[in-house]
């Protein structure tokens, strides 16, 4: 090693969503070395492939692009599952992007699945307001697309595995061409292929938009996203590590991290991008100490939580808070407090995501939220 | 108790007042167990009748019991002839409704902290068992066993604390909702008439003050309307002195203590018996396996507030928790998935503790009032009710001079007339064993009916609501024939969306289904959904803890991607 020059800086991103590879990505090109830990899925490996969120900046649609997320510079509309015409700014690129088609009729699969009314979605996309005032019409159109019995009731991922086989894919555009083959572009179910990318090849094969609708949660869309997020984190060259972190000690000198197999870690700055209730980064929990009932971080760290302008270190209910009260809502809005660039008061220490409290619970939200942190933890690291 | 009418009461003017035929012979108000069970009782006997229904049926307290069909052991020493009632009517539903009944043993541990105290209390719930066993045929119930330490040990594991001993008994329990379901169905089979969602605003009367009739107003399309009888039955429940009100009575014309009790359920069976212990109070509550979950209940306190939005509170669920958990601490690794809430019509009493109210039931003639013609049904219990339809079906059909006997206790209900196989139902129709099972105790014999749709229409063996599980033929059929009009109607009948996801992956489709089949549009079937969707979760809301916020979070992420941050209600396209 030559004399004088340091060693990059270290940085441990906790989390594996969103917030947490957009951290990765951003320490790692200002110069550091990154390790990022993760537990369990989380909600981004349950999103549906609808990014909402503020407009991105270049380096932040450069990784939205990598994560497989399609981003438009205005809102343009895509159909869910649960029948609505609605606006996105990202969408997973398997969506079906309806602004072309405005005006025409859009032929949708009616495969026979069990989770799938085709005629009634149908209805329901041609009576939005977007396709009444396009006068698009949406056509539930019969597809022999099933080749087992049992396709019937599997799950879309599961389908959605059957389609990574090109064989199949072919498959399903003869018979989409047979049902079909004036149809100017097909709306098929969110099932085109978890680890391939069947919705362009289709498209490719007939020469003509097909898309698919929105995922429900534990679909393709959030399983696209956890392979596509490894590819990513291999090519930036981050160890990326399966474990689960009970707590962070972090000081001016640096930060300790210790994990759930007993071991630890040093760092010279940590990101915590845990993510909100939804993905158990906050926890509300009975602690074992008190038996008070409340919310807490689901590691060990100096850093209190916050819900709305209340501090939520002192509890006024053994039976913890009130959401009679507060809504349900509040489960959404509790998290720590973190400044613009993610710095929370502890030194060293920076937050993304769905951990922070009262910030939008979107996608493209904690791209951006994960990019700053990850950026500002490299330079508190060097700087330091 | 019951108000037989005088010697030689005049019957009711033939005509209105303004010389028309009325439309029907009774109007019943009420489409909780004891309004629709004298509506079957009359269409059975011939007589004309029309109810009419605020919400939906079995809204209040009939959809919201813990819907046991009991031989009332509590009437035991005091009062053997109530106990003797109550289980011959629990027997006579047994032969009506088969499909619907299912049985709850009942496991009453005496804990050893008592000393001398537990072996005098096992004796002397020894004794008592012994007793009602008497009156267990009656209802096809085994006689009670007594059990050692060590056997109830083997028989409920989970149970902690030191059990001495203790004893077992047998009762009934029945969906409440399906109950009432049946007799409306069966009573609409037979001429009979109902409207959901539609609510009284008026008990017309006569200058001298005999009531004639009412008027209403449709609460879903506003229209306003007026149906004509010769006598009026308000079967309203905790709604009684409300309605008595409409008819320009004074609420205590009938009176009653509203008494709220709540249950929880939880997402699995965590017992073999239906367990009995003790609250903070004294109180007895229990924890009972039912379908595939459990059910914790059940409170009983004075209750004023909004009868239309009754919602268990965060006291109520502690205190059942608290009163479980020290004998039954695994209650605390289920998730609570849900809440029922409903306000019992107990008879007025004053001075005396909740639960040492009467659940006797009495039927008001309000001639004592100035008005003649109308008639309240106050009090009463679930398992009491055919009984109490009969006793006021009775009163009518004396008044009209109708000398047809009560059939109600021969003639089966729509379902009990043939059983099922459940395996026909899955041999023939290709559902799987569970779907079939939980269909074919929903409709018993009935199920055919819904199977031969999916023979018609193989697309409607879809599974809905994968949780329960439901199909759509089976939403179908309940739309069809059985008066649902919204999503929140379809699960108080199927219990759909009421299992572990709470209806997040059926509820759209659902209000899909239902839109479409009444002629509305999807918006209006998004609302539908919606709808059911925030009050399952305002009936959540005071049960949220660790196992279910995390889900509760999930669910509202995934309705704003489904919907869009800055979408209406509706959720449309508006936001560019």
């Amino acid at each position: 090693m030559t004399e004088g020059r340091a060693q990059p800086a270290s940085v441990v991103v906790v989390g594996g969503g969103f917030a947490g590879v957009a951290a990765a990505w951003a320490a790692v090109r200002a110069g550091a070395h990154v390790t990022l830990l993760h537990a369990s899925a989380g909600a981004s490996a349950w999103y549906n492939g609808v990014a909402d969120g503020p407009p991105l900046d270049a380096e932040a649609l450069e990784l939205a692009m990598r994560l497989g997320i399609a981003v438009s510079a205005r809102p343009r509309p895509i159909a869910t599952r649960e029948g609505v015409i609605r606006s996105v700014i990202g969408r997973d690129r398997a969506l079906l992007d309806l602004e072309p088609l405005a005006g025409l009729s859009v032929a949708v699969a009616d495969v026979g699945r069990d989770d799938w009314d085709a005629a009634l979605l149908a209805r329901s996309y041609t009576e939005s307001a977007w396709a009444r005032r396009t006068r698009t019409e949406f056509v539930a159109v019969r597809v022999d697309a099933l080749e087992e019995g049992f396709e019937r009731r599997i799950s879309a991922y599961d389908f959605g595995v059957e389609l990574d086989v090109e064989t199949r894919v072919h498959a399903l555009a003869n018979a989409l061409r047979r049902a079909d083959g004036a149809a100017k572009a097909w709306l098929l179910g969110p099932w085109l292929g978890v680890a391939s990318d069947a919705a362009p090849q289709l498209a490719a094969l007939l020469s003509r938009p097909v898309g698919e609708v929105s995922s429900a949660p534990g679909g393709v869309a959030g399983a696209r996203f956890e392979l596509r997020r490894d590819e990513v984190l291999r090519e930036l060259g981050v160890v990326l590590r399966r474990a689960h972190v009970t707590s962070v000690e972090s000081s001016a000198a640096g930060a300790r991290l210790q994990l759930g197999d007993g071991s630890g870690l040093a760092a010279d700055a940590v990101v915590l991008a845990l993510g909100g209730v939804a993905a158990g980064g906050i926890l509300l929990e009975r602690e074992p100490a008190s038996g008070r009932l409340g919310f807490a971080l689901s590691l060990s760290a100096d850093v209190p939580l916050k819900l709305d302008a209340e501090w939520l270190d002192a509890g006024s209910s053994v039976w913890g808070p009130s959401f009679v009260r507060k809504g349900l809502g509040a489960l959404e809005r509790v998290g720590v407090s973190a400044d613009v660039r993610g710095r929370l008061s502890a030194a060293r220490l920076f937050a993304a995501g769905d951990c922070v409290a009262g910030r939008p619970r979107t996608v493209l939200e904690a791209l951006s939220a994960g990019l700053s942190a990850g950026r500002a933890a490299a330079g508190s690291a060097a700087g330091g | 108790m019951q108000a037989l009418p005088a010697p030689g009461a005049r019957p009711p003017p033939e005509l209105d007042p303004n010389g028309r035929l009325p439309d029907v012979d009774v109007v019943i108000i009420g489409g909780g167990v004891n309004g629709t069970g004298v509506l079957r009782d009359l269409s059975l006997r011939g007589i004309k009748a029309a109810l009419f229904e605020r919400n939906d049926i079995a809204f209040g307290a009939s959809g919201n019991s813990s819907g046991m069909i009991h031989g009332g052991p509590r009437y035991l020493t005091a009062d053997p002839d109530v106990t003797y009632s109550s289980c011959l009517d629990s027997g006579h539903i047994q032969r009506i409704a088969p499909h619907l009944l299912f049985r709850i043993p009942f496991l009453m541990p005496v804990f050893r902290g008592n000393g001398v105290a537990a072996r005098v209390a096992l004796t002397a719930y020894d004794a008592f068992f012994s007793l009602y066993d008497r009156y267990q045929p009656l209802k096809r119930g085994k006689p009670h066993v007594r059990l050692t330490g060590d056997e109830i040990a083997t028989l409920e594991p989970g149970l902690v604390g030191g059990v001495h001993g203790g004893v077992t008994f047998d009762e009934w329990g029945i969906d409440g909702a399906r109950l009432c379901i049946a007799n409306v169905s069966d009573a609409r089979e037979r001429g009979g008439q109902a409207r959901t969602h539609t609510t009284v605003t008026q008990i017309l009367r006569r200058d001298d003050g005999s009531a004639y009739g009412i008027s209403y107003r449709d609460r879903l399309t506003g229209e306003v309307g007026r149906m004509t009888s010769r006598l009026v039955v308000n079967a309203t429940g905790a709604w009684a002195p409300i309605t008595t009100g409409l008819g320009g009575l004074l609420p205590d014309a009938a009176r009653i203590r509203p008494g709220k009790g709540v249950h929880v359920f939880l997402d699995r069976r965590l017992t073999n018996y239906a367990i009995i212990t003790s609250a903070v109070d004294g109180r007895q509550v229990f924890l009972m396996p039912w379908q595939n979950m459990s059910v914790l209940g059940t409170t009983d306190d004075d209750y004023y507030g909004d009868l239309d939005e009754v919602v268990a509170s965060e006291d109520e669920v502690r205190y059942l928790f608290q009163a479980v958990e020290g004998v039954f601490p695994g209650i605390r690794s289920a998730r609570a998935i849900g809440t029922w809430g409903g306000v019992r019509p107990t008879l007025w009493g004053f001075g005396v503790n909740e639960d040492a109210l009467s659940r006797e039931h009495q039927v008001v003639d309000h001639a004592a009032h100035g008005a003649d013609g109308l008639y309240s049904m106050i009090g009463g219990k679930l398992a009491s009710y055919r009984l109490f339809s009969e006793e006021m079906s009775d009163v009518v059909a004396a008044r009209l001079d109708v000398r047809v006997a009560c059939r109600t206790h021969v003639s089966p209900l729509p379902g009990g007339e043939q059983s099922v196989d459940p395996m026909r139902l899955v041999l023939d129709g290709g559902m799987e064993a569970v779907t079939a099972a939980r269909l074919e105790y929903r409709h018993g014999g009935r199920s055919l009916r819904v199977l031969e749709r999916m023979q018609r229409a193989p697309s409607e063996a879809a599974v809905v609501c994968t949780c329960e599980p439901v199909t759509e033929a089976e939403i179908r059929y309940v739309v069809d024939t059985e008066l649902a009009v919204n999503v929140d109607d379809v699960s108080r009948r199927t219990r759909l969306g009421l299992g572990a996801c709470g209806g997040m992956r059926c509820a759209a489709r659902c209000g899909r289904i239902v839109a479409d089949m009444t002629g509305r549009s999807p918006d209006d079937g998004r609302r539908m959904a919606l709808q059911f969707l925030e009050g399952s979760a305002r009936r959540r809301s005071a049960i949220t803890g660790p196992e279910q916020a995390r889900q509760e979070a999930l669910g509202l992420a995934v309705i704003r991607a489904e919907l869009g941050v800055a979408a209406s209600s509706a959720g449309d396209f508006e936001n560019d």
